[in-house]
């Protein structure tokens, strides 16, 4: 997908103005790029023998706003700001455990994906989106550094450094409180 | 006792978070202008956003390792002085880029509407 997004920014095009509706569905396609690799960890975190039709299937249950949520409680706890009364426990959470704070892989993607889900919304349905080719080059160059970063926080579980394993475990705990938020399973 | 917060005026807090984020950045990521903006976000919280005006980059892309360290300063500028203003919001603030050097040839025309589509005709459910 990253490819696509890079492919209709027009990343290393010639001359020529590009298409409007073509660095819309690139900025789309990077917001979705980040989303879905998140979802896929997101599944094999809560169910690690999951094939690949229950990961499709799982993956469901995840929504746009579920991890949003989960992502600004991570922005929450990165910063010296106390944080709301209703964010207190998630933001504990993140702040908890082995790392003892936020991982900067892991702030990385959270504001990655907060400025890419708003992005995506002008670009998909707004006519105050920026029609600037740098722009949408800045996002498909973010979700491609976000997508980097939540394969390193994935991988870092089979280290045998500790500091990794530390790191590991603060992605999976954004990763819970995603599904978490989101809402688990649901009728179709 | 309920907890006091600081009440100053808007302006003020938007004077202020301007003039500090004015001071990041070097070369084509420095921060030529900014604008704070209070908005509605999708998912329908208030929140505060931070428009960081750059020079077109020197390449065809500004360097994202580089702009990703000017959105998260820039942004923790704008929580911590709206925490000292009082007027956090509940939405989660973000800063995002433009710029206002562009050539023409880095901008998209607006799309032109496909033969036989006219802006008012309705689309049909197929």
């Amino acid at each position: 997908m990253l490819r696509t997004a890079a492919k209709l920014a027009g990343k290393d095009a010639g001359p020529g103005r590009p298409a409007l509706c073509d660095l819309r569905r690139a900025t789309s396609t990077a917001y979705y790029a980040l989303f879905h690799q998140i979802l896929r960890h997101g599944v094999v975190a809560a169910v690690p023998t999951a094939t690949e039709a229950e990961i499709s299937r799982v993956a469901r249950w995840f929504t746009h706003t579920g991890v949003r949520q989960s992502a600004g409680w991570v922005v929450s706890a990165a910063s010296s700001n106390a944080p709301r009364k209703e964010d207190r426990e998630a933001v504990q959470l993140l702040r908890g455990g082995p790392c003892q704070g936020v991982p900067p892989q892991l702030l990385q993607v959270a504001e990655a994906f907060i400025q890419l889900q708003d992005a995506r919304h002008l670009a998909d349905y707004s006519n105050d989106y920026d029609p600037i080719r740098y722009v949408t080059i800045d996002h498909v160059d973010t979700a491609d550094l976000a997508v980097r970063a939540t394969w390193s926080m994935w991988r870092a579980g089979q280290s045998t450094k500790q500091s990794r394993l530390d790191v590991h475990d603060s992605y999976r705990r954004f990763l819970h409180l995603a599904l978490l938020k989101s809402g688990g399973p649901r009728a179709r | 006792m309920a907890e006091q917060t600081p009440v100053r005026h808007e302006t003020d807090f938007r004077d202020d978070v301007v003039a500090a984020v004015k001071e990041l950045g070097s070369g084509d990521t420095r921060v030529l202008d900014a604008v704070v903006e209070r908005i509605e976000d999708w998912t329908g919280d208030e929140a505060w956003r931070l428009l960081l005006v750059l020079p077109r980059p020197r390449g065809s892309a500004w360097d994202v390792e580089a702009t990703a360290e000017l959105k998260r300063r820039a942004r923790e500028i704008l929580d911590t002085r709206a925490e000292t203003y009082g007027v956090r919001l509940d939405g989660v603030s973000a800063a995002t880029l433009t710029t206002r050097d562009a050539p023409e040839s880095e901008v998209a025309p607006p799309d032109e509407p496909e033969e036989g589509e006219s802006p008012d005709s309705p689309e049909t459910d197929e």
